[in-house]
């Protein structure tokens, strides 16, 4: 009995998918022994999707490629199908395991007890599932040309250091005003639901698509600081010519920690002074790049009546670092759904024991999206919150 | 004019004649080639030729198979050696068809000399080509100093100094440093320096070898008037190309270096990178476990998504992981085991000095008790340049040790064994 053999006439496009399905097409003449093994990277959080890390994850099948008849393959998007040949099934296991291990700080790799399918990868016995395995990959193999039918755009470049120094002058002599944006940040402790300050920003994607549209401004983390060295003296700019239309008296805005210790910052100190009530934001990733400058930062701010908020704490970060440590006057942890999914005793207690030390009325959680981030921060005693669902709430009538 | 007066980089003449030195006992066998672009007419050796012309030699010198210079003139020196001189021929080919309708190179099918191209056996002529590179580095500065005289005063003399002044570095320089590595010879600015376990008055027992670039050197050769320290993260740019520049070097050298008890410095960025993966490839087996990478703190919590998934991937791999470079003011703030680290690395200064003399204070205490938490067998003084450092070190209960001082002991060692064998001789 043979197999309609669907042949690559009428594909262009010599794409892994293609591959895949060529291969399963000769597996499918003799098939005992064979075993096909789907690993779901495609289905993982986007930081977690990047290319370095499926580079290294394809790595790991080092050993299975040397020992056993075996073929690998990446597909299109980022899901690896590993096709092997009479495999003892704890090697293969082995491998997964290692994989699982790598990407476990996703959702993805944890065990789903409810329904008992994993998530994170498939296996089928080709012996047996050959069907519906060849149909999988002819499904994928129709995806992959739709995908690359609608055309990939050549995406913005990253920045370089030439590409940069163009940048930089542009943003240097741009009016950032219309990229400005402002978020309060609202505290609910003691009853009713206040508005204790203004967060001021500038919208990176805005500010791209008008000054810079070809490049992609935040790829190159280190460029990027550089690069915002310049937007701390464009927002320090306008906030004194904003003055004059009318501000809030309590405000923040986000620098770099060096920007603090500046003599320009000193004059806008200076010049706004009894006028402005200053929290400055920096990242926890600046702080650690220089702790010296950090508490010298902080002391002048309060020398000078002003506040110091310790940014970007993400669940990571309050996992490997103390941010009571730094004995800043606020802290900001990002809000992220993985918060919500941990599972481990330890770590929620361990968050509990942050808000606690630092103090609740002190931390603030931010990019509050849903009711699901209000809650979980509620139940940590979190003071203050901000996002895009508390403003919704906020234009709903909790006001001042 | 291949560079311009704008330039605060790096005469190409200066690394001719560092080069040239360096190779002073290793002539034998090796060749310089001189392309005399500056004899073309000048239609024909406009910016776009130039580049073209240098960027011939790129797949050799990419593979460490030699050294290009382009110096201020345009003519290009290559310096190889004489197993290659087909891969150079092959080049030569090439470029005698780029430049093919230049007067220049019509005496070449007269049957006449070449005077495109000169060669030069450096087994013979070496002192004539150093000369000769040493009066057009000379040169080069009197130009210099003639159209930028600010510079040239700040710049000049004892690189050997901490000094700090110079040009700021901004990102039209960064990408220029970043161009002129991809072409250095990375293998003559890595350095070398011991870690030790000393134990009370013991001998120093090297436990592994650290294997960096000295920022000083790299100063003094491609950036001589720039002040790194004027752009924190440009220069947290400038060390990414510079590990993937070690890297790639350490990929093409001898088996000596890969085979373990070293240490590298690295990025989180450069671990994700396919050049990691070469060099994962190219080390044998049983050498990965003495192999330890450092990382700075900067780049850990700059993004601890990408340094778990580097570590748990060096791991998976028999790599060990250091945090480098923490001062005793920091050690609180990084917890090397929470971090899933391997060692770290505490700094020896002053401030130190005087906090653990200070014993009975609390702070003192406080430190002391620091490290015996986080385990002192995992902890490395680095930049111990006297005595009192490592005895301090070994108040602390510390026993790994790195810096000059331990350079000096491992030397007189050396010495002294030497001349007790030669005694033994007599």
């Amino acid at each position: 009995m043979s197999i309609t053999i669907q042949g690559m006439e009428g594909r262009d496009q010599i794409s892994q998918e293609n591959l895949l399905l060529d291969a399963v097409n000769r597996v499918g003449r003799a098939r005992f022994g064979w075993i096909a093994v789907h690993i779901h990277l495609s289905q993982l959080r986007s930081e977690h999707k990047r290319d370095s890390h499926i580079r290294i994850a394809l790595r790991m099948f080092d050993a299975l490629v040397g020992t056993y008849r075996s073929q690998i393959f990446l597909l299109s998007n980022s899901d690896v199908m590993v096709l092997v040949k009479d495999v003892r099934l704890a090697d293969l296991d082995a491998i997964v395991f290692k994989l699982r291990a790598l990407f476990s700080e996703d959702p993805l790799t944890f065990d789903d007890p409810a329904d008992g399918v994993d998530r994170f990868c498939t296996y089928y016995d080709l012996s047996r599932d050959f069907g519906p395995f060849f149909d999988l990959c002819a499904y994928l193999s129709t995806q992959a040309e739709t995908r690359s039918a609608s055309g990939a755009a050549t995406g913005p470049l990253p920045l370089t250091p030439k590409t940069l120094s163009e940048v930089v002058t542009a943003v240097s002599t741009t009016n950032i005003a219309p990229f400005v944006r402002r978020q309060a940040v609202v505290g609910v402790l003691g009853g009713a639901a206040r508005i204790c300050f203004e967060e001021f920003f500038v919208s990176i994607g805005d500010l791209r698509s008008s000054v810079a549209p070809q490049y992609d401004l935040t790829a190159d983390r280190w460029l990027f600081q550089h690069l915002s060295q310049t937007l701390d003296t464009r927002m320090l700019a306008h906030l004194e010519q904003s003055m004059r239309f009318g501000m809030p008296k309590e405000i923040s805005m986000n620098l770099n920690v060096m920007t603090v210790l500046t003599p320009a910052f000193q004059e806008f100190m200076d010049r706004t002074k009894g006028m402005l009530d200053i929290t400055v934001e920096v990242q926890l990733a600046d702080v650690f790049a220089d702790f010296n400058s950090y508490f010298a930062a902080r002391d002048k701010l309060r020398d000078a009546g002003h506040k110091m908020l310790l940014d970007g704490i993400s669940y990571l970060g309050l996992e490997f670092s103390e941010p009571q440590l730094f004995e800043a006057d606020m802290v900001k942890i990002i809000w992220s759904p993985a918060l919500a999914d941990l599972q481990k005793e330890d770590r929620v207690r361990q968050i509990k024991d942050t808000v606690l030390t630092v103090g609740s009325e002190k931390v603030i959680l931010a990019r509050c999206e849903s009711d699901k981030a209000l809650r979980w921060g509620l139940s940590l005693g979190v003071g203050m919150f901000q996002g895009h669902f508390v403003d919704s709430h906020l234009h709903a009538g909790v006001g001042r | 004019m291949a560079l311009t007066p704008e330039t605060t980089l790096p005469s190409h003449e200066s690394l001719l004649v560092d080069y040239l030195r360096r190779l002073e006992g290793h002539r034998k066998g090796r060749r310089a080639l001189h392309v005399h672009v500056s004899d073309l007419k000048p239609d024909n050796r406009r910016q776009q030729h130039i580049n073209v012309a240098v960027n011939t030699f790129d797949p050799l010198v990419r593979q460490g198979l030699g050294q290009v210079f382009l110096l201020a003139n345009s003519d290009i020196i290559f310096i190889f050696q004489t197993d290659i001189a087909e891969d150079v021929d092959a080049i030569i080919v090439k470029l005698r068809f780029m430049f093919s309708d230049d007067p220049l190179l019509m005496d070449e099918l007269d049957g006449l000399p070449s005077r495109f191209f000169s060669w030069h056996d450096l087994t013979v002529e070496y002192d004539k080509i150093l000369q000769m590179a040493q009066k057009m580095q000379a040169e080069e500065q009197r130009r210099r100093a003639r159209e930028q005289p600010l510079t040239t005063a700040m710049g000049g003399g004892g690189a050997a100094g901490k000094r700090q002044l110079g040009d700021p570095l901004t990102p039209e320089v960064l990408g220029k440093v970043v161009d002129a590595l991809t072409r250095a010879d990375m293998s003559n600015l890595l350095r070398r320096q011991s870690i030790c376990a000393i134990v009370g008055k013991a001998r120093p027992q090297p436990m592994f070898v650290e294997l960096f670039v000295s920022i000083a050197d790299l100063r003094e050769t491609l950036i001589p008037n720039i002040n790194l320290a004027s752009s924190p993260w440009l220069f947290q740019h400038l060390t990414e190309t510079l590990d993937r520049r070690v890297l790639s070097a350490l990929n093409k050298h001898d088996d000596r270096t890969l085979s373990g008890d070293v240490s590298v410095n690295l990025n989180v960025s450069t671990i994700l990178s396919p050049e990691f993966l070469k060099f994962d490839d190219s080390i044998k087996a049983g050498a990965r476990g003495t192999i330890v990478l450092e990382l700075q703190k900067t780049d850990i919590f700059a993004d601890l998504g990408a340094y778990l998934f580097a570590r748990d991937f060096a791991h998976e791999r028999g790599f060990r992981i250091c945090i480098d470079g923490l001062t005793h003011a920091m050690l609180p703030f990084v917890n090397r085991e929470r971090l899933g680290a391997d060692l770290v690395k505490l700094v020896w200064d002053d401030s130190l000095a005087e906090l653990i003399k200070s014993k009975d204070a609390p702070e003192a205490k406080a430190l002391g008790d620091l490290i015996r938490r986080r385990g002192p067998s995992r902890t490395i003084l680095c930049r111990c340049d006297t005595d009192e450092a490592i005895q301090l070190g070994q108040s602390l209960g510390l026993t790994m040790f790195q810096g000059r001082q331990v350079e000096n002991i491992l030397a007189a060692e050396t010495r002294s064994r030497t001349s007790m064998a030669r005694g033994k001789r007599r």
